[in-house]
């Protein structure tokens, strides 16, 4: 397994740290490398973010519900750095009204999030995903 | 601070009103303020219970008001401010009201909307309205509320900033809700009763209640010296029957010798953590949080809906939680608790006048509250501020108690950190990682099973 370094994030218009800083010091005790660049992090913070660190995964928490809202313009800002193929999830209360719909996960998408995380996902699956990614790179490199 | 306040009323992105004007407005309202309802539940020793409201559209809110309004007891009606409003954010705001997305927010813009629709939201509840939000600059938005007549404003420079925001600094924070306590203050001295509340849970996932505790006197202290007569001081339930009786019991007690001028209520806030991911599991919590303010002997209690862990509740939920709330009686409290009560606050107590002895010795509280946060000799975890060291790390005791494990540079003596040690070296002991434990406590009370709650309520 090898280390990864791993972005972390919380979107603008939102200040809830708990999830944020549980993964920061769980990932790190697992010695992996933390940037946190916190929270209200617009979404030209978070391009400029991966683009400076470029983490193997960033991981945006949200708590507020305007997650769709605060990232509207998270694809464009990708975009406008080049930044293409980069793992970026999501979990968190990401609307006000629970549950995500089809249109939204395809928003998402297109903003460049390629995993989204369901509010009754377990912190251990965040764990689990990075575990992942960490023996496939180690195989890859050898 | 009247040249501060045409300051603020220039920058404001809407009118607001002369104070005569909204002195005029509070004395045409014919609804008791939320002082009265407050001393009401004092002298009767009666619990109030409180849903959070708060919706972006203003015909959905007055809706939420109405529907909240529809069970029996009195209580006090509540606005909740989305996260735009909070950071001052009014050109966002009125982008997202051009393109019509104004109900995606997770609360109420009063100021976008301004006072004129603020006042017309009093026609659509019988009780008086306390505004709620997490702004570290709420010098606007208190101009609004009160123009709006609201007679209650949560928050203080220091619970509304360093859990809430990421680099705004304290001593601006410190200076804005100066402003708000001088302007109830001012309000006050026209014979306008205002309350004005702590948030005490601050960032709301095990918080040591000593920190807690003395954050919220502190806040109150600054208000009394701006004027405010009327102060409710909140706590978040920990989940621990005994740590919340003594929480309670010392807020009382150091708030009759620091506060002896104000007139003070205390208010709990259900566990603000994770909930159960269960309907069923989730009620029975709210039960047993009804329980714990009786038991706690509050006045007031914020409650949760079943639904907590899903999603913000509809007016609908937000009702007949409040409905299920009302049918729990007072329960009488099993003697056995007592002791441990007695125990917890004894340490509490302790651990309270530590943080505070070097404040209050300080010729400038202002200053040296500034100066405490910068050396990290007060501090709190889990904050997303920079202005904050966030050393201080917490866990649960094997009975479930919040306990320091980190005690950053927090001033405690040799026997209050040797206390803490001791109450958590069994779990230290067993070498699992921090951060698991950490996981672990953060979902205490969802991963409680249905023998566990049942058990907690039955002692009560």
């Amino acid at each position: 397994m090898t280390q990864q370094r791993i972005l972390l994030c919380v979107p603008h218009s939102d200040c809830h740290v708990v999830v944020n800083k549980l993964l920061e010091i769980g990932l790190r005790e697992l010695g992996h490398d933390i940037v946190n660049l916190g929270v209200n992090c617009s979404s030209r913070e978070i391009a400029v973010g991966i683009e400076k660190y470029r983490p193997s995964v960033s991981i945006i928490t949200c708590q507020n519900g305007h997650a769709l809202m605060d990232l509207e313009l998270l694809g464009e800002n990708l975009k406008s750095f080049n930044i293409q193929a980069q793992e970026i999830w999501i979990g968190g209360k990401l609307n006000t009204t629970g549950g995500l719909g089809h249109s939204d996960r395809s928003f998402l998408s297109q903003m460049g999030i390629t995993h989204i995380f369901d509010e009754s996902d377990d912190l251990s699956m965040v764990f689990e995903r990075i575990a992942l990614i960490s023996s496939e790179r180690s195989v890859c490199h050898g | 601070m009247e040249t501060l306040r045409k300051k603020i009323v220039a920058a404001s992105p809407v009118p607001i009103p002369s104070i005569d004007d909204s002195l005029t407005f509070f004395r045409s309202l014919k609804k008791p303020s939320m002082v009265d309802v407050l001393k009401d539940a004092k002298v009767n020793h009666k619990l109030l219970f409180q849903a959070r409201s708060g919706v972006g559209d203003s015909d959905e809110m007055k809706l939420m008001l109405s529907t909240i309004a529809q069970n029996e007891s009195p209580g006090i009606a509540t606005l909740t401010i989305d996260s735009l409003t909070r950071n001052n954010q009014w050109q966002r705001l009125n982008e997202l009201r051009e393109k019509g997305n104004i109900a995606q927010l997770n609360g109420f813009p009063l100021v976008t909307y301004g006072y004129y629709v603020g006042r017309s939201l009093h026609e659509h509840t019988p009780y008086p309205i306390q505004v709620r939000h997490g702004s570290p600059d709420a010098t606007i938005l208190s101009e609004v509320a009160y123009a709006s007549g609201a007679t209650g404003f949560e928050g203080g420079g220091i619970s509304y900033n360093l859990p809430y925001a990421k680099n705004v600094s304290l001593a601006e924070s410190l200076h804005a809700w100066r402003y708000v306590d001088w302007l109830t203050g001012m309000y006050q001295s026209h014979g306008i009763n205002l309350n004005r509340e702590t948030f005490g849970p601050l960032t709301a996932v095990i918080v040591p209640p000593s920190l807690a505790i003395a954050i919220s006197l502190i806040e109150s202290v600054l208000m009394v010296k701006e004027g405010v007569k009327h102060i409710s001081l909140s706590f978040g339930q920990t989940g621990v029957l005994q740590q919340d009786m003594a929480t309670a019991k010392v807020l009382r007690q150091l708030a009759s010798k620091l506060l002896p001028t104000a007139q003070v209520t205390l208010c709990m806030h259900m566990w603000m953590g994770v909930f159960p991911r269960s309907i069923q599991l989730a009620q029975m919590f709210v039960h047993y949080g009804v329980k714990v303010a009786y038991a706690c002997g509050v006045e007031r209690v914020i409650i949760k809906t079943p639904v907590e862990a899903f999603r913000i509740p509809t007016s609908g939920e937000s009702r007949d939680a409040l409905k299920f709330c009302q049918k729990i009686k007072c329960p009488i409290i099993n003697g056995s608790v007592l002791g441990d009560v007695e125990k917890e606050v004894y340490w509490l107590k302790r651990e309270v006048e530590e943080l505070l002895l070097p404040l209050f010795d300080a010729p400038d509280l202002t200053d040296a509250i500034v100066r405490s946060f910068e050396n990290g000799t007060l501090d709190i975890p889990f904050s997303p501020s920079i202005h904050t060291k966030s050393r201080v790390v917490p866990l649960r005791d094997p009975t479930g108690c919040i306990r320091y494990h980190n005690f950053g540079q927090l001033p405690f003596s040799d026997s209050v950190k040797q206390h803490n040690y001791n109450a958590l070296k069994f779990r230290l002991k067993k070498g699992i990682p921090i951060g698991k434990l950490l996981q672990t406590d953060i979902h205490y009370i969802s991963k409680l099973s249905e023998a566990d709650i049942k058990q907690r309520i039955e002692v009560l």
